[in-house]
């Protein structure tokens, strides 16, 4: 698992959460790649520096997560992508996994939890 | 998983048993046979064998005979015959014998061959030589002559023959004779071993033929037995399947049910055969579109890998959904329905099916559901038009302004800094006091939704009061109640106007309203405006104590099963500023003397008392300093030892302090706000406020209370109020 | 589902917030409601308006030096004006965000809008009375309003 690189792109419009899924970040092989404010700004970060990880918040301006998701998978269908999001319903989750998402994960959430949904994804 | 894994081998073991039983039975039987035929062979060479051991000796006789006889010129010609004879049956007998010993397989061993090839060369010079002997011409031996008989020529010459052959081989023939006995030795040493060994395979077979019998008779025992089972199992999953109450189903990959289902799934989704249905299909025409495309993509993720079980179980948009069935003539049935799903491997690596089970939930969702609507309880308009109607305007009006200044009272204690738990328990008795004495209000007014409201907040917060740990947040249902009870308020208060509106236009009176506000009629527009007429009367302010008074006394003496009657004195005398706080006192004064005090209908009789008990409040002004406020009933009275008692299960004392307590300290107990004499809790009674009210509206006015008792026949309390700080109230109230 | 219990999610989900957050317990004060007069706010105010089941609005407001304090929590070294910003407006979106656990997705809420320092003006619907939370973690004090009707 250390051998194979995961590299991280972090996607949410909270300065302080993205900042903080950077720092948090601890597993082997998971490299942080870059972070983006909305999907539009993902897209294109996903050209520059392809990442195969990527963390998704939903409530974006721009454009919003789950079309983001949606659109990073048209791209890149191995894609692991994990909805960080404080929309706990579950339609939301069901959409975001639809649309091609492997994971979710509910704000507010301890480093602790980030780390274990991160390593859940990479294990799929 | 291991079980099945195991049968499955086992099915193999008895064919794979049965074969290798077979091929090894064959196998012996085989090589039994061979063995047979050698042992045949071997027998005969040995009988063989022994023939010719005898030979060589019967031939040395048989030499011996005819040489006695040439000598004596007997007869020779049988000797001469048998010798020719039994060389022929030798020379057969060898020819055989080596036959025999090569179909004996014997010709392995090199001894036995050897043994042979030395005896048959001891045999050939023997052979010659009688061969020769029987060249010779037998008749004519002798010539008979007067001196006696004499050889012949012929005669000479055979006897010759025959000294030559004795003297020769009179030494072979023993040798001869000795090495087929050797062999006949070696053959049936040969004989008795293969015989042995034959038998032992003939053993062997049997043994192996009888475990192959055996093994078949296991192996079929074991399969009617497992037949039996798989019987009894199926019996088991069809009875099962028919009885269970869940629908329990498979969906495939193609979307569609599997044909082993339940058989409650028909009923559950009201379809005559849902086997081979397309599930999403199915849930088409019962639910909305919203849960049927929620549906579809969770259905989708199922079959997703990528997403992980637990994330997919937590998110199922169908844990509980509500369907609607139409029936006949247009009408529809609304049920609930509960769907799990769970994917289904035969290998680890994708489902091949999801697992589905579906339940009714219609009678839990529905309870829920009139659980939730019991407690946001709408009051019909009716009750609150009653209630408008029946309470005197003005009474009305001081009433909101009670209930106004109660909730901000009550909001301000909670918005006071403080978390500690001596705060909250403050807090909480403030607001408890505060809904006790709104609560009273309210029923002597005969508002019977301000009561239920009071009194569900003060049933709140005698839960909280329980609890070992208390937080801010459990003050939330509290405040959500407060909120509640003032927006009711101001229903009420626009409702209210309303009504005053009405009455400027109402013009004759024909009936009197409903009495009691609990009544649902619907009142018409007659009887508003006849309630309308009566509400326009004006009494005085002590006149409508005295009525509230006797609404309360009813109210209290029908819940708590009493029947009681209230006589009041002087009330109408009440200055107008201090008529709120006699209320108070009275309100609480009189319900305490009907729950506590009056004993029921029953126990008034035994103890020879009228079965009507009655409570008297009197007020007098005719003192310089003090008004006089007596409530008095003639009840049960008080036991300081009870009171003792209940003050130790209260935990306010202890069982030394109990035992210790005089009279009056019994007494103070009663103001205690923890402490209670009824057992119960109701609207009116047992949370032992009342008194604490009491005590708190006295102290604000400066007065006092005094407490006289006998057990078993009355109690009364005696009210002071002093002049002067009532007229001092009046009058910063005015300004 | 009830007022009440409606309320009681939104005070469950600030002590949440805090408990996986900054991984420290809040407490809270006795809720009351705001009559007379508007509840204040502090330094820094996010706002979420929500509409669906219930309208109204839930606003979280929290003085600067609380706020700093959590960045540091967090591991945050920049406490500037934008992060302060920035966390009180996440801490509103995910109070409400998480509300939809338990309101459904009918429950709609808006992007969170922030307002700092405490003369700004909060807009409440008319008709109905906030009730405020007092949320006090170590030595600081915020509140919670919740002010939802219909």
């Amino acid at each position: 698992m250390t051998e194979v690189a995961h590299r991280l792109m972090v996607v949410d419009d909270s300065n302080v959460i993205r900042r903080r899924i950077e720092r948090a970040n601890e597993l082997p092989g998971v490299e942080f790649v870059g972070a983006a404010r909305n999907g539009v700004e993902a897209l294109a970060l996903y050209e520059a520096v392809h990442p195969t990880l990527v963390t998704m918040d939903l409530t974006m301006p721009e454009m919003d997560g789950a079309e983001c998701v949606a659109k990073l998978v048209q791209r890149d269908p191995d894609i692991k992508i994990l909805v960080i999001s404080a929309l706990a319903d579950k339609l939301t989750a069901i959409d975001a996994l639809e649309k091609g998402a492997s994971g979710f994960l509910c704000k507010p959430f301890t480093d602790r939890q980030l780390n274990e949904a991160l390593r859940k994804l990479i294990r799929t | 998983m291991a079980q099945p894994v195991l049968s499955r081998q086992l099915r193999w073991l008895p064919v794979a048993l049965a074969l290798l039983c077979t091929t090894a039975l064959s196998l012996l039987l085989f090589t039994g046979v061979q063995r047979a035929a050698r042992l045949q062979s071997a027998s005969t060479a040995l009988q063989l064998a022994a023939g010719l051991t005898a030979q060589p000796q019967l031939m040395r006789s048989e030499l011996t005979l005819i040489q006695r006889g040439l000598e004596t010129q007997t007869y020779v010609g049988d000797s001469l015959r048998t010798l020719a004879g039994s060389r022929e049956a030798s020379n057969v007998a060898y020819a055989q014998l080596a036959d025999a010993i090569k179909a004996a397989g014997l010709d392995a061993r090199s001894d036995t061959l050897a043994m042979l090839d030395k005896a048959q060369k001891l045999w050939a010079p023997l052979d010659k030589g009688l061969e020769r002997l029987g060249n010779n011409k037998t008749g004519d031996l002798y010539s008979d002559s007067a001196a006696g008989s004499t050889l012949t020529a012929a005669g000479a010459r055979l006897k010759r023959s025959v000294d030559e052959l004795l003297a020769t081989q009179t030494k072979n023939t023993g040798a001869l004779s000795r090495q087929v006995s050797e062999l006949a030795a070696l053959l049936r040493e040969a004989v008795v071993n293969d015989g042995r060994s034959l038998r032992a395979l003939l053993l062997g077979g049997s043994a192996l033929a009888a475990l192959l019998l055996a093994s078949m008779l296991y192996f079929s025992w074991r399969a009617g037995q497992a037949a039996r089972a798989a019987g009894i199992a199926q019996r088991q999953v069809a009875h099962i399947m028919g009885t269970v109450r869940e629908g329990l189903f498979l969906i495939g990959r193609d979307g569609r049910i599997g044909g082993a289902h339940s058989d409650s799934l028909r009923g559950l989704l009201r379809v005559g055969t849902p086997a081979g249905q397309d599930f999403e299909q199915l849930l088409r025409p019962l639910v909305d579109e919203k849960t049927l495309l929620a549906a579809g993509k969770y259905l989708g993720l199922l079959w997703k890998d990528k997403v992980n079980e637990e994330l997919i179980e937590s998110v199922n948009p169908l844990s509980q959904i509500e369907v609607s069935f139409q029936k006949a003539q247009g009408a529809t049935e609304v049920r609930y329905l509960s769907f799990s799903f769970r994917r289904v491997r035969a290998t680890a690596s994708t489902a091949d099916h999801v697992f589905g089970v579906v339940s009714d939930v219609t009678e839990r969702v529905l309870l829920q559901r009139e659980l939730d609507s019991l407690k946001s309880d709408t009051d019909s308009q009716s009750a609150l038009l009653l209630q408008v109607l029946q309470v005197e305007p003005l009474q009305m009006q001081t009433f909101l302004g009670t209930l106004d200044a109660a909730v901000r009272r009550s909001n301000a204690l909670l918005r006071a800094p403080g978390k500690q738990r001596a705060d909250l328990q403050q807090k909480l008795q403030g607001v408890f006091r505060e809904m006790h004495s709104l609560k009273g209000e309210a029923a002597a007014l005969g508002l019977g939704t301000f009561v239920r409201r009071a009194h569900e907040v003060e049933d709140l917060l005698s839960g909280l009061r329980k609890r070992a740990e208390l937080a801010g947040n459990d003050f939330v249902p509290v405040v959500v109640r407060l909120d509640e009870l003032m927006t009711h308020g101001q229903e009420m208060s626009a409702l209210q106007e309303r009504v005053g509106q009405a009455r400027s236009t109402a013009v004759s009176a024909n009936d009197l309203p409903p009495e009691r506000h609990g009544d649902t009629a619907v009142l018409a527009g007659g009887q508003v405006a006849a309630a309308l007429a009566r509400a326009d009367l004006g009494p005085t302010p002590g006149e409508q104590l005295k009525v509230a008074l006797q609404r309360l006394c009813a109210e209290v003496s029908a819940a708590s099963k009493r029947d009681v009657r209230l006589l009041s004195e002087g009330l109408e005398k009440v200055p107008a500023s201090l008529v709120p706080r006699v209320r108070e006192i009275c309100i609480q004064m009189l319900r305490n003397s009907i729950v506590h005090g009056i004993e029921p209908r029953e126990r008034r009789a035994l103890t020879g008392k009228p079965p009507v008990g009655s409570v008297r409040i009197r007020f007098t002004d005719s003192d310089q300093e003090n008004y006089s406020l007596i409530v008095e009933d003639d009840g049960q009275g008080l036991n300081p030892e009870e009171i003792g008692m209940r003050a130790v299960t209260r935990g306010l004392l202890d069982a030394t302090q109990a035992a210790n307590l005089d009279r009056s300290g019994a007494f103070r107990l009663l103001f205690h706000p923890d402490f209670s004499t009824a057992d119960t809790v109701s609207e009116h009674a047992g949370r032992g406020v009342g008194l604490d009210v009491v005590n708190a509206a006295i102290r604000d006015s400066g007065g006092r209370i005094g407490i006289s008792t006998t057990a078993g026949k009355y109690t009364r309390f005696k009210v002071l109020l002093p002049r002067a700080q009532a007229e001092a109230d009046s009058q910063s109230s005015a300004a | 589902m009830s007022l009440e219990s409606q309320v009681a999610v939104f005070v469950d989900g600030v002590l949440n917030y805090f408990d996986t957050t900054v991984q420290q317990s809040a407490q809270c004060g006795t809720p009351h409601l705001a009559l007379s007069d508007k509840p204040e706010i502090s330094d820094y105010t996010g706002v979420i308006q929500v509409t669906g089941k219930r309208t109204g609005m839930v606003a979280f407001t929290a003085p600067k030096s609380m706020l700093s304090v959590m960045l540091m929590r967090m591991q945050e070294t920049d406490m500037g004006h934008e992060n302060l910003c920035d966390l009180v407006g996440e801490i509103a979106n995910t109070l409400s965000g998480n509300a939809r656990r338990d309101f459904g997705h009918q429950f709609q809420i808006s992007v969170p809008s922030v307002l700092s320092g405490r003369d700004s003006q909060l807009e409440y619907p008319p008709d109905l009375r906030p009730i405020v939370i007092p949320i006090d973690w170590r030595n600081y004090h915020a509140r919670l309003i919740v002010c939802l009707g219909g």
